[in-house]
């Protein structure tokens, strides 16, 4: 049988132009910090970066406010190198039927379900799902891994305002860009986000807090199924 | 062997087990956005068998500012036994219940801490818990903890919200009030 074949004759299993998601995690930047606390901290992910990929809601041309979703959305795809504003996500998202678009007010209109924040994720080309349940060590594993993850909060309790809490349930979207661990245990300390509600960038927002505003709120997080690019 | 032994006695939710759910249910997963504010479940035996009202509304929430609520515009019914799906309609397809028409509202500043909004909560699923179970069974119940509850409802409820409530789940109120 030798000499039958020749190197192009395989298919390799996987072809060599498809980047292994091991490949990109090793990619996943990471640098000593301090907390204002004096806490020492290990931060995996590029929070100080991915600041120029957030803004307030509501800076888009049909005037929606309720887009946190969307601009998560939005956040996730420009941290994967795609050229998209919030307006494109809401024009987007209305024509497809995945963000409320029919209200008469426009300041009504933009939420979005997280099923759709994944199909919206996914028809940009960036396959993601959502599900439910998450802990805090997922959700760190899904940020050393260089995932883009957006998740659903209790507002309330991530801003400690009563007027927006929802007695439970999430009820605000924001993206993930950091994780920080004790440099010596290993252990989460908390977590980096994107929130568009304010408008704040690489906001630290302690593990008991994210417990109380995420995992409490039900978990809910949306996962791009690849890695993102880092420093491009 | 029993039919509670094999795990299929018909049993009716709790209140807390109810909100659980509520976090990860198919409906709030799939179709209702993520912003929306989404109403506190409360009983109505309107719908073929005992089953919890839900009504959600667009909402802006900007941090340490009262929440501006808009007219629902989707409404559903889950069963108390199991809590699968009655009805979920857009109000665009199905008006809300009792043809309700709602506009935007700018809900009162919460005086409470949150603390103290969770310990509200908390006494209204456990009075739930208590009466819930007489008014599925069109049982009276006692008139002191159905106006104890009343009042409870009243003061957790946002005042601009009342006629909402009311009109999702009438006969509730009408035997709340009876």
């Amino acid at each position: 049988m030798a000499g039958m074949f020749g190197d192009d004759d395989f298919v390799p299993e996987v072809p060599p132009e498809v980047p292994d998601l091991k490949d990109f995690a090793l990619e996943v930047p990471s640098h000593l910090d301090v907390l204002p606390d004096g806490r020492e901290i290990v931060v995996i992910g590029d929070p100080e970066g991915d600041k120029a990929f957030t803004h307030q809601q509501g800076q888009n041309s049909r005037g929606f406010l309720g887009t946190c979703g969307l601009c998560s959305c939005e956040n996730v795809l420009r941290s994967f190198g795609l050229d998209v504003s919030e307006t494109s996500m809401v024009i987007f998202a209305s024509e497809l039927g995945l963000c409320t678009a029919d209200n008469p007010d426009p300041a009504q209109c933009g939420g979005t379900s997280p099923m759709a924040i994944a199909e919206i994720l996914t028809r940009h080309g960036i396959p993601a799902d959502c599900s439910f349940d998450g802990s805090l060590d997922g959700l760190a594993a899904n940020i050393e891994q260089g995932r883009g993850v957006i998740i659903g909060v209790n507002a309330g309790a991530l801003w400690n305002d009563a007027n927006s809490d929802s007695g439970g349930p999430a009820n605000h979207a924001i993206t993930v860009t950091g994780v920080a661990r004790d440099p010596s245990t290993g252990e989460v300390q908390g977590f980096f986000i994107n929130d568009s509600g304010p408008g704040r960038a690489a906001q630290f927002v302690d593990a008991a807090l994210m417990r109380e505003c995420w995992e409490d709120a039900g978990g809910t997080q949306i996962v791009t199924a690849e890695s993102r690019p880092y420093g491009q | 062997m029993s039919q509670q032994d094999v795990g299929i006695e018909k049993r009716l939710m709790s209140y807390g087990e109810l909100r659980e759910r509520q976090k990860s249910h198919v409906l709030i997963r799939s179709e209702v956005p993520l912003e929306h504010a989404v109403s506190l479940p409360l009983p109505s035996l309107a719908w073929g068998e005992p089953a919890y009202g839900f009504f959600a509304s667009p909402a802006l929430r900007r941090p340490n500012e009262p929440m501006q609520q808009g007219a629902p515009d989707r409404w559903w019914m889950l069963a108390a036994y199991g809590g699968r799906v009655l009805v979920y309609a857009l109000c665009k397809s199905l008006p809300f219940p009792g043809g309700a028409q709602f506009e935007t509202v700018t809900l009162p500043r919460v005086a409470l801490s949150r603390d103290e909004l969770r310990q509200s909560l908390k006494a209204v699923e456990g009075a739930l818990d208590s009466l819930v179970p007489r008014f599925f069974a069109q049982e009276p119940g006692d008139a002191q903890e159905r106006k104890h509850l009343g009042a409870m409802l009243t003061e957790l409820l946002p005042k601009p919200l009342h006629p909402q409530y009311r009109a999702m789940v009438p006969d509730f109120f009408s035997w709340l009030e009876r």
